[in-house]
């Protein structure tokens, strides 16, 4: 296939599905914007890819098996999501009225895109995607889903503990066939990183949205100080922007510049709210997909969530809110529970 | 408990390192409890970062913490600290409170020069770079692999197994899975005892013991070996059957060819 053909399918796999799977979820909901559809889509995409995926690790199924489920469960649900679209007045909803845009936000956009042109453009060397990545390309080669050792090329004589319950590289392997084979390190190093940062920045804007819901100037400069502080985050390796800015393909990047910030406005908006206009589920998924991130997720998730739910209790006093929030965190918990087992 | 609270207090220096953005979550912080202490969002955000700290300092959680995640990666859990939307959110109170907007783009740019004074920018510390390859991977390491690539194909040979640093080691499956290796990166999944002392022999500085990297490389089955070898030295490892097939950047890549002393 060729690049201009594997792109647009990247944008169909990457984009336009999880937008239109997000749009079934939240149906529903009054005033769901384009932004929120895809984020919840997103969702949708790293929770069903743990659940589809731990099974056939533990079958031993190909991967190109993993594909195809995947592959016609996002499109079926995509499609469903289609169909909410054109039958009810979604669109029109999505797009909402024309709003007059702040400069201040305008010069956001001018940074994000700054900064998705050079994650796209060039390269970061990291020697961590000798796990990572090469779990992807080792899946496509072999067409197995953790079978063979990613730094030899051998059979596992036992599955690797630690990263096995959190299988993003499989994820990347998926995408990689979805996308017409094209190499997963050039999916995880040149698609990824520009399709993921919308994706964070998409979070940031709604965390804006939640704290200014009347006021578009402020969110503006909340989005471009966002984006500027993240730019100069290098001051050491660790921070949250660095790993956002410079690896954004491995699932513990994700994690911390994407699944940790979208936990702390579903957590906010659900769970501090007396009338969340958002399900559980999307918490519950949340929770979910934290774990195909990164093992880290399994903890940091459930621990997010956890002082959520205690700022919760203190706030409405209500044991039956709380259970309900906790159980948002039982894939955690069993994966959790597992991982320490295994 | 007192030794937990100190490692914290290191992690905490760790991972703030040469940057002073914990300062300005610290001032961005007295500022929304001063001036916007009733909002909603400035309680959200002010009692969930002091509940984060609060985990992160303390010992008994960071105990229970350490022991499911392992204390290396420890200074993941500030992750969980809303850094950048605390400091953004008090930068943005303080500029919508000013309602001219020449006023607001001046002090927007003041604040982004102070972000950058105590922060550092992506660029200047040498993050990226450009490569001939799609995949991204250091080239040397993708003109290696094409090379043996070209020369297995040469001689039939369908599975072959390379050996190398740990340079060589971390990119080499990125770029082409359908190459074995001795072993991974930091030595993982060494397939044999034979690679494994090769590996503890390639880690050494200088001088090297091409003799024994090479006597080894062969016993643990490996078609080829890639490593950098002074000109002197060559015939050290072309003594037990390895010619060399090419040379990229320092790296000379060797191929066993059935025909040593």
């Amino acid at each position: 296939m060729n690049n201009l053909g594997s792109a647009l399918l990247a944008l169909v796999w990457l984009l336009a599905a999880p937008a239109l799977a997000g749009v079934l979820f939240l149906r529903k909901k009054e005033s769901a914007t384009g932004i929120e559809c895809l984020l919840v889509g997103y969702l949708f995409l790293f929770s069903l890819a743990e659940l589809l995926t731990l099974p056939m690790i533990y079958f031993r199924l190909p991967l190109h098996l993993l594909v195809i489920c995947y592959g016609i469960l996002i499109g079926a649900v995509a499609v469903a999501g289609a169909i909410c679209l054109a039958r009810r007045d979604v669109i029109k909803k999505l797009i909402g009225r024309p709003r007059e845009i702040s400069p201040f936000f305008l010069a956001a956009l001018a940074i994000i895109a700054a900064q998705i042109v050079i994650v796209t453009l060039f390269a970061h060397f990291d020697a961590d995607d000798a796990l990572y990545v090469a779990t992807g390309t080792t899946a496509v080669e072999t067409d197995s889903i953790f079978r063979y050792d990613a730094y030899t090329g051998l059979l596992y004589e036992q599955l690797p503990r630690r990263y096995v319950l959190s299988p993003f590289p499989i994820f990347l392997a998926v995408i990689s066939r979805l996308i017409g084979g094209v190499h997963p390190a050039i999916v995880a190093h040149t698609l990824f990183p520009p399709i993921f940062l919308v994706c964070v920045y998409c979070v940031v804007y709604q965390i804006a949205r939640m704290w200014f819901p009347d006021d578009g100037n402020a969110r503006g400069i909340f989005l471009f100080l966002c984006a500027f502080l993240t730019w100069f985050s290098a001051y050491t390796v660790y921070t949250a922007g660095s790993f956002q800015m410079v690896r954004l393909w491995q699932g513990k990047a994700m994690l911390a510049a994407f699944m940790l910030p979208l936990i702390f406005w579903l957590s906010a908006s659900i769970l501090l709210e007396e009338k969340p206009e958002h399900s559980r589920l999307l918490l519950f998924m949340a929770d979910l997909g934290s774990c195909l991130l990164t093992s880290m997720g399994i903890i940091l998730a459930p621990l997010m969530i956890g002082i959520f739910l205690f700022l919760e209790l203190l706030r409405f006093h209500s044991l039956k809110r709380t259970a309900l929030g906790i159980a948002c965190c039982l894939p955690s918990a069993v994966l959790g529970i597992v991982y320490l087992l295994l | 408990m007192k030794a937990y609270f100190k490692w914290s207090l290191y992690i905490w220096q760790l991972f703030w390192g040469s940057g002073y953005h914990q300062y300005l979550l610290l001032i961005a912080a007295v500022y929304l409890l001063l001036f916007h202490r009733k909002k909603r969002s400035t309680r959200q955000v002010l009692v969930y970062s002091a509940c984060v700290l609060l985990i992160f300092f303390c010992p008994l959680s960071a105990k229970v913490i350490v022991f499911c995640i392992g204390g290396n990666v420890y200074w993941r859990v500030l992750w969980l600290l809303p850094t950048v939307p605390v400091i953004a959110l008090a930068a943005t109170e303080f500029l919508r409170s000013r309602h001219s907007k020449l006023l607001q783009t001046v002090l927007l740019l003041v604040c982004c020069g102070v972000i950058a004074v105590s922060g550092k920018d992506m660029i200047s510390d040498g993050n990226y770079t450009r490569t001939a390859n799609a995949q991204k991977v250091p080239d040397d390491i993708a003109q290696i692999c094409d090379l043996i690539n070209a020369r297995a194909d040469e001689d039939g040979l369908e599975d072959y197994r390379v050996i190398g640093d740990e340079y060589l080691a971390s990119y080499l499956r990125v770029y082409d899975p359908s190459v074995q290796q001795g072993y991974g990166r930091w030595g993982r999944g060494v397939v044999n005892n034979s690679c494994r002392h090769v590996y503890h022999l390639m880690k050494k500085e200088e001088p090297r013991r091409y003799r024994r990297i090479a006597r080894f490389a062969k016993k643990g089955k490996c078609d080829f070996l890639v490593i950098s070898v002074p000109d002197d030295k060559t015939q050290k490892i072309e003594r037990f059957g390895y010619v060399e097939i090419g040379m990229i950047g320092e790296y000379r890549i060797y191929q066993l060819k059935e025909t040593e002393n």
